[in-house]
């Protein structure tokens, strides 16, 4: 259904993407890889909404910052693997630098008094 | 980019591969989940359920990765299309309402718009037509001006050649015309057609190349009458010659005077003047050949010829009018001489400056008089659609009550409200489509008939009525826009709705539904507001019509039939056209039927007159201005032939010939005018000012009558004898018959060719029909807002009457329980009628304000008629009460019809 949970650990509009491309940096993976990495990494905070990741996943693919292939997965399944491409590295540093500075500025403006 | 197309294209051709992969992986992230679930001790259903839970919606999930390779959007596109196609199939009746409506609607707009861009917006065919401008020069004039709808762009052919050669900074090219009719024979007869005189370098300013052999050059602009050569129009040579390129280099009579076909223009091309379609181009010098019964060729006193130039690129008209006046005061200086300019005036002649007008349509001529009935019938085919739309967005709303359990299943199952409402607007769009193409197909028919109420000399010529490329586009468009219009609101409404709700609800009582009767209701309160300004316009100008219908016009027009005949472009001399005319005179007058014939020069209620300055013997205007009169040229027993009371003195007689003394009638306006109260007749009026000397008699006063037209207002006039002066380019007979006129006009061609064969006849018609298409700006706008109007009222009566009867079906139940408890049927009658009663009156209060307002606005184009007539606006409040009680009717009925017991068991 349409209904939406609780905000608090929904994730800021358009760093989803991000976060998908950071988690591809050291590898390719398949999307619940990408969930769980997220998940973990971010020690629980964050909480990919999974509904939303495969339509990101598609949507950078077609963006042609991933490249994706059909591989086998740990325990032997038919899995699709999503890669970085060179446009989807460079795209991640620039976002990363952009993410960098914003939250840098935000925070200067909340500690000030 | 390239990329994505690519994957794009490949997601299309192997669809089913692609949906069978996203099942895969999104089947292989559940299965992950349920495991790890199963993991951390959940049992095999719930680690199951917890896994779909966790991921979300599914659906919305697959739909978004499908749509995203997008063709999907093509693909939905065309489902939605199809299912939409299924829907309207469903409901017959309300698809057929709203196509046909639309289709009305569409159709007006369409033919209405083809209209306005044929008239006002298309460009002249030409290369760079925005560099084109046309020379004005407002202001005093000495001589005699001719002109072709704006005097002030009437120059003489000394001062083109002037400005021509001194402007070359400031225009690439300057170019002259004057329109003339002509008389061509060849082949055995002679017809009459209509020429354009053209300086040498008309078709190379303009950018207009031949078809067929060369155009003119400034060889074939030498000296007067030493250029016999022809370039015919592409449409004259189609509809004359058959395209037939051996008319090359063979010479054609043109007035009797033999000219060379040279070469045929572009096609496409019809001159400088939107409405206008020239059959044949010669140069400027052959003028004298061209209007035997004047020249003026070298005369710097004779204003005739219209000037278009074209600017030098990067110049705009502003600056290009600065430049020019430094060189247009030497020309009006080294005038002075020639004019016996009275010193008072000689300074506003020499202030008068040379202004440059857009020529990028050609002469504004047409538009000038067309914008204002234009914008109307824009603003009036415009309101129909919008109440159409209103209309239909009441309908749609009604019919989505009934769809809310269907669209909030569609939610429920997973369908993001973006793809709903893409279906909902889809429905309404293959509506507006339907209702679009027929409006195509309507608006060719409607333009037809626009445009046979148009008569020919009313400078509308060459407008077509075909579809082209324009017309699609902007029916399209149209279409869509209504789309939005009607169909956006209520979809919004739709899929706004909490999904839950309308499922929950087991009744048939919609959630929402009190606001969806309350929109209708507002929606229907528009419908009136608009309807109302709608018909108030459509009386305003059916009594402006009615109005001019009714002028007295100080004649008797019935039983009169006319026709015109033109002997000096055939080659009759002065005297042997009027030998002529007395022969046709007695021809006609011997004809069984025939009471009297008479003749006059300038032909009435065709929109033509002639205006003069006077000087009356013993009589100074108080404020020093100059007299003036309009004048004609009139045969014996002209008065008593129109049926014009003789008020005093005597008609003219045969004995008025050119050898005896000047003799002059005037109408009762110039002797209040210029006579005060004296006795006019036996005094003497000359035409012009200063230095004259008064040699015409008046020898009769005639009753005031109409002249141009039935509205304008009755000028000071003087007729004279046709004997006495006879420039006489044409002539047109007025034959009065004792009974139908249409038998004697049967006759009146033969008779004409018994005296000359080669002679063509133009204008054989009715007087009645002359002033009724006098009239036929009034005529057509009267009838085309009274057709508007009805549809209007009738749409207005369709939706007030859908309100209604959709209000009684959802009130069944309280109507049941009113009568339960004691209402009688007539109780529950009236509140039916109370509430349509109430929307009615609300609208039209509303409705009237605007109609006095835009009442305001027309004012101008009517006659005779306040724009705020209490008549008219109570006959619209009448009419439109009517139509609502009509309307009301029905419904109210079936609602005393209810059976209490059923409707409350219905439940």
């Amino acid at each position: 259904m349409g209904e939406r949970k609780d905000k608090s650990g929904d994730l800021v509009q358009g760093t989803l993407d991000m976060l998908v491309l950071k988690a591809l940096v050291s590898g390719a993976k398949h999307g619940y890889a990408v969930a769980e990495w997220i998940h973990a990494t971010s020690e629980d905070v964050l909480r990919v909404e999974e509904g939303a990741l495969y339509p990101a996943l598609h949507r950078l693919e077609l963006k042609g910052l991933l490249k994706s292939e059909w591989g086998t997965s740990e325990n032997n399944r038919r899995a699709k693997y999503y890669a970085l491409t060179a446009a989807g590295r460079k795209y991640l540093a620039a976002e990363q630098e952009h993410w960098g500075r914003m939250t840098a500025a935000i925070a200067r403006v909340l500690q000030s008094a | 980019m390239f990329n994505e197309f690519w994957l794009r294209l490949r997601a299309l051709v192997t669809r089913r591969k692609f949906d069978r992969d996203l099942e895969d992986e999104l089947a292989f992230h559940l299965a992950m989940r349920e495991e790890k679930n199963r993991a951390s001790g959940s049992s095999g259903d719930q680690a199951h359920l917890a896994a779909l839970r966790q991921f979300g919606n599914t659906t919305l999930a697959r739909e978004e990765c499908r749509e995203m390779r997008s063709f999907a959007l093509l693909e939905t596109l065309w489902q939605d299309l199809r299912y939409g196609g299924r829907l309207l199939r469903k409901s017959p009746m309300f698809t057929l309402v709203a196509v046909v409506t639309l289709a009305l609607g569409i159709g007006a707009n369409t033919a209405i718009f083809s209209l306005t861009y044929q008239v006002l917006l298309k460009y002249l065919p030409v290369p760079h037509p925005e560099e084109l401008v046309v020379l004005r020069s407002p202001g005093p004039k000495e001589g005699a001006t001719t002109s072709d709808g704006d005097g002030a762009a009437s120059f003489s052919y000394p001062m083109y050649k002037d400005l021509r050669e001194r402007s070359g900074q400031v225009f690439t090219g300057l170019l002259a015309r004057f329109a003339v009719p002509l008389s061509i024979s060849g082949q055995g007869h002679t017809e009459r057609a209509s020429g354009e005189l053209v300086s040498g370098n008309y078709f190379e300013v303009l950018g207009v190349t031949p078809e067929l052999g060369r155009i003119f050059g400034p060889e074939d602009e030498t000296a007067a009458g030493a250029n016999p050569v022809a370039v015919l129009s592409y449409g004259y040579w189609t509809s004359r010659f058959g395209n037939d390129p051996s008319i090359l280099n063979k010479q054609i009579s043109v007035n009797g005077t033999p000219l060379t076909v040279v070469g045929v223009s572009q096609a496409g091309f019809t001159g400088v003047q939107i409405g206008k379609l020239p059959d044949i181009f010669i140069p400027i010098t052959m003028k004298a050949q061209m209007t035997p019964s004047w020249d003026g060729l070298d005369d710097r006193r004779r204003h005739w010829i219209a000037i278009l130039g074209r600017m030098t690129p990067g110049l705009n008209r502003a600056g290009a009018q600065a430049e020019l006046q430094a060189i247009f005061r030497p020309i009006l200086e080294a005038e002075i001489p020639l004019e016996k300019i009275p010193e008072k005036t000689k300074t506003r002649f020499l202030a008068r400056q040379l202004l440059l007008q857009d020529g990028s349509h050609g002469r504004p001529i047409l538009q000038r008089d067309a914008r204002q009935p234009l914008i109307y019938l824009t603003a009036m085919v415009g309101l129909i659609l919008l109440i159409a739309c209103a209309n239909l967005a009441s309908l749609l709303i009604a019919k989505g009550e009934a769809r809310q359990r269907e669209i909030a299943v569609r939610l429920s199952l997973g369908a993001s409200r973006q793809r709903v409402l893409r279906q909902l607007l889809t429905e309404g769009a293959l509506l507006a489509l339907a209702g679009g193409l027929a409006g195509l197909g309507i608006a060719p028919l409607i333009l037809r008939m626009i445009l046979k109420a148009v008569p020919a000399y009313a400078g509308m010529l060459g407008l077509h009525a075909d579809l082209d490329f324009h017309l699609l586009v902007f029916a399209l468009a149209l279409a869509l826009a209504t789309t939005v219009v009607f169909a956006l609101m209520p979809a919004l409404r739709l899929v706004r709705v909490d999904p839950q709700t309308p499922l929950k609800e087991q009744g048939n009582s919609a959630s929402g539904g009190a606001s969806a009767v309350g929109l209708r209701k507002w929606l229907m309160v528009g419908q009136v507001v608009l309807t109302t300004v709608l018909l108030a316009g459509a009386g305003l100008f059916t009594q402006s019509l009615i109005n001019v219908t009714n002028v007295d016009l100080g004649m008797r027009t019935d039983h009169v039939v006319q026709f015109s005949i033109a002997p000096r472009l055939s080659r009759y001399s002065e005297p042997q056209t009027l030998d002529l005319i007395e022969r046709l005179r007695k021809a006609i007058a011997a004809q069984p039927g025939v009471q009297s014939v008479s003749v006059a020069e300038i032909p009435i209620f065709a929109g033509d007159s002639a205006s003069s300055d006077i000087t009356v013997e013993g009589y100074a205007s108080p404020d020093a201005e100059k007299l003036y009169a309009n004048k004609n040229w009139v045969g014996t027993a002209y008065f008593s032939t129109m049926k014009i009371p003789l008020l005093a003195g005597r008609e003219f007689q045969e004995s008025d010939r050119a050898d005896s003394p000047k003799v002059a009638i005037v109408n009762q306006t110039l002797v209040r005018l210029y006579f005060a109260g004296r006795d006019p007749l036996g005094r003497r009026i000359v035409f012009g000012t200063g230095n004259v000397h008064p040699d015409i008699e008046i020898v009769g006063v005639v009753k005031d009558s109409k002249h141009e037209d039935a509205v304008t207002p009755i000028a000071p006039f003087v007729y004279m004898p046709l004997a006495q002066e006879t420039s006489a380019a044409g002539i047109t007979f007025y034959v009065r018959t004792a009974q139908d006129p249409l038998a004697v006009a049967s006759t009146l061609r033969a008779t004409v060719a018994g005296l000359d064969a080669a002679l063509p006849v133009y204008n054989l018609k009715t007087l009645n029909e002359q002033v009724k298409d006098s009239a036929f700006a009034d005529r057509l706008l009267a009838f085309l807002s009274l057709w508007l109007g009805l549809l209007a009222a009738m749409l207005a009566a369709l939706g007030l009457y859908g309100v209604m009867a959709y209000l009684v079906a959802r009130r069944t139940r309280e109507i049941g329980i009113r009568m339960a408890l004691g209402a009688t049927r007539n109780n529950v009658a009236w509140l039916v009628l109370r509430e349509i009663m109430r929307m009615t009156a609300i609208g039209l209060v509303a409705g009237l304000g605007a109609a006095v307002l835009t009442g305001k606005l027309i004012e101008s184009q009517l006659f005779g008629v306040n724009g705020a007539s209490p008549l008219i606006l109570g006959l619209t409040a009448a009419l439109l009460a009517a139509v609502a009680l009509v309307a009301g009717l029905m419904p109210a009925r079936r609602a005393a019809r209810v059976q209490p017991m059923a409707a409350l068991r219905c439940e």
